[in-house]
């Protein structure tokens, strides 16, 4: 019995242990891993956001030609501001050709709602169709992103779309990049130079992601392939160190085809694939790497204030505002609006009051206002020797010169009043006016706004006195008109393209 | 007398049900892990094992660390884990037939719809997902002999199960 029970318990306590000899694990051991980590993305990259990125945002409508555009300058001369408006200007050639008219800058009604202007965050991923809106006839439409905004580096993304909603003719995207630290701009395909080692990570990525188990290596792409690919870099973003490509619409190669959990991309089901920086980075060119490696918040140039160097008025509409008898105690608040609305005036300035406010005088010039000479003591001109003409003119130009760094190479002669007499004392052109909206006639608010937000034409320019509490008051609602109905406002000397004419000026042709 | 022997009878009785309970609870709790234990083979360097069918062989790579065991009585048949115990793949041999069908026949949940790959020197990768996204049930075909698996996880453990999957010779 003793001896049973022995028995019984070696065979329990055996079974035990056996039972606990079962295969150790390794808690530290890891799977292999595929040789490209990326990942599919069903959803655009999250756009830049503009706030913040000083920009010259430029919106123009011509219902000629028809044709909507929307871009953006950098401030100051950058070399990309050349690039992005060629790249408009072929757009809106190409347009204006296949309507057959000649394009000329349009301006339209208040209600035309103009005054939203520039890129906007993921317009260019849009679908073509809902671009081009309702409008039934072919048109051309440019959408603007702002794709990147790093270091001393900046990418703009355009959208130029052909067609109607119903049938596209046309449907193109250039992604232009620039250092501002060089000037180097180069477009998104030149950022990568390797194009056929990308195309293996690319569909390597898109494989795994469908589920494909086979490590058959990826064949060479054909040399269709490679162009499509190389379309679709001009798309492709930079994004936290990871390279986003967004695939063509088609897009497919033999590894993908026979699986299930495959897609070819399409207008309505858009895919991206994000690629490590690992994966991409022996295929970045030099340029392609300074875009890459590029960190931390945009430290290009800063607004200059209301103005930019940059308003071509043979593609945007322009006119000039011009402001008399100042600086005033109004003139700070007249700045503001300005510069909220990114909007440039003229001052023609008086020297008795330019010496009471030095430093307004130097605002207007540091906020890229121009500054013209309206007298010292605001004289009719025609009524003085000519002595007495230069000095007005020669004391006035010192002080403004030495206040504001401007040349001042134009006079506007008080109340309108010049002959050839004062014309030759001056030796500048007198700037006169294509519209007066007589602000200092004791027009109400209403009828001031609505004169001046009305009556301006292409090339007007616009005389208004910023001594006056109504403009004051108006000047914001007008500015808004006036933006509204697709004008850029712009310096004289930018209405002339930086060649003021002779003689009497009273408009831009 | 008689009262005193019927109680040490039930008592017996008694004593003996319980004992044959616990050794049954013993022996469902441990056959398992005492079965395991007892043909389960862990790798101490890369090697490998040949499962075979009457006319087809099949080399499966069995990297160092993983554990290896064959099913009692079935050659064709063999059991991989990983070295960190989570993942298993269930390999089986067939001389011939259709891979979908032999895919139906080895899927223990219901799969998404087939993938067909090529899988290099002619061969043909055909697998499906479960539909809970768990496990990966494929063939191998090589020159019309099929390798059946059957994975899990699949999250993470893919490219482990490619890299094997691509290491298997299949042989006539």
């Amino acid at each position: 019995m003793r001896r049973r029970r022995l028995i019984a318990l070696l065979v329990v306590a055996g079974a035990v242990m056996l039972a606990g000899c079962a295969p150790d694990t390794d808690p530290a051991w890891r799977p292999a891993e595929w040789p490209v980590v990326g990942r599919m993305l069903t959803a655009p990259p999250t756009p830049v956001d503009p706030a913040g990125i000083a920009v010259a945002s430029q919106r123009i409508r011509n219902d000629s030609v028809r044709v909507e555009a929307r871009w953006a300058y950098l401030p100051g001369r950058q070399p990309l501001n050349d690039a992005v408006e060629a790249a408009v200007r072929g757009a809106i050639d190409a347009q204006a050709s296949a309507a057959g008219v000649a394009y000329e800058p349009q301006v339209f009604g208040v209600d035309a709602g103009l005054r939203d202007r520039g890129c906007v965050p993921g317009s260019t991923a849009a679908p073509a169709s809902e671009l081009l809106g309702q409008a039934p006839d072919s048109h051309t439409v440019v959408a603007c992103e702002i794709v990147h905004a790093a270091g001393s580096t900046f990418g703009q993304r355009l959208r130029i779309v052909r067609g109607t909603a119903a049938a596209v003719e046309f449907d193109q995207i250039t992604t232009l990049y620039t250092d501002v630290a060089t000037g180097t701009v180069a477009d998104g395909a030149s950022l990568i130079g390797q194009a056929d080692s990308l195309w293996e990570d690319v569909v390597s990525v898109a494989r795994r992601s469908a589920g494909g188990l086979s490590l058959v290596p990826v064949s060479a792409p054909s040399d269709d392939q490679r162009a499509s690919l190389g379309r679709a870099l001009q798309d492709a973003s930079f994004l936290d160190g990871e390279l986003i490509v967004p695939l063509p619409i088609g897009f497919t190669s033999p590894e993908l085809e026979g699986l299930a959990g495959w897609r070819s991309p399409d207008a309505e089901h858009p895919v991206w694939v994000s690629l490590p920086r690992a994966s991409y980075d022996a295929a970045l060119t030099d340029f392609g790497r300074v875009v890459a490696d590029a960190r931390g918040a945009f430290t290009g140039p800063s607004t200059a204030g209301a103005a930019f160097d940059r308003t071509p008025c043979d593609l945007v509409p322009c006119m000039a505002l011009t402001l008399d008898d100042g600086p005033s105690g109004l003139t700070p608040g007249i700045l503001d609006a300005l510069r909220d609305r990114h909007a440039a005036a003229t001052f023609f300035m008086l020297g008795r009051n330019a010496q009471n406010y030095p430093d307004t005088v130097r605002r207007v010039s540091a906020e890229g206002h121009e500054i013209g000479n309206h007298t010292w003591n605001h004289p009719d001109l025609t009524t003085l020797p000519d002595d007495r003409i230069a000095a007005e003119l020669q004391t006035t130009a010192d002080l403004l010169r030495n206040l504001s760094g401007q040349a001042v190479g134009t006079f506007r002669p008080p109340y309108g009043e010049v002959n050839d007499r004062v014309l030759a004392v001056a030796g500048m052109p007198a700037i006169l006016w294509s519209v007066d909206t007589r602000d200092w006639a004791g027009a109400s608010d209403a009828e001031l706004a609505d004169v001046s937000i009305n009556r301006p034409r292409i090339g007007t320019i616009m005389l208004m006195h910023d001594i006056q509490a109504v403009t004051g008051r108006v000047m914001p609602q007008v500015l808004d008109g006036l933006l509204d109905r697709g004008f850029s406002l712009v310096t004289l000397s930018q209405l002339f393209e930086g060649r003021v004419p002779g003689g009497i000026v009273r408009y831009a042709p | 007398m008689a009262r005193g022997s019927v109680q040490r009878a039930l008592g017996v009785v008694l004593l003996t049900a319980v004992v044959t309970a616990m050794l049954g609870v013993a022996i469902i709790a441990l056959l398992p892990p005492i079965w395991v234990a007892a043909t389960t083979l862990v790798a101490h360097t890369d090697t490998t094992t040949t499962i075979r069918t009457d006319h087809a062989r099949a080399s499966v790579p069995v990297p160092a660390g993983w554990a290896m065991r064959p099913t009692f009585a079935d050659e064709s048949r063999v059991t991989l884990t990983s070295p960190d115990g989570l993942m298993q793949i269930d390999l089986g041999l067939r001389d011939g037939g259709q891979p979908d069908v032999a895919l139906g026949d080895i899927a223990p949940r219901p799969v998404e719809a087939l993938s067909h790959e090529p899988a290099g020197d002619g061969r043909e990768l055909v697998h499906a997902n479960s539909t809970d996204g768990e496990l990966v049930v494929g063939v191998l075909v090589a020159d019309q002999v099929l390798v059946t698996f059957v994975s899990g996880p699949r999250a993470g453990y893919d490219a482990e199960l490619a890299d094997l999957l691509a290491q298997i010779e299949v042989s006539r």
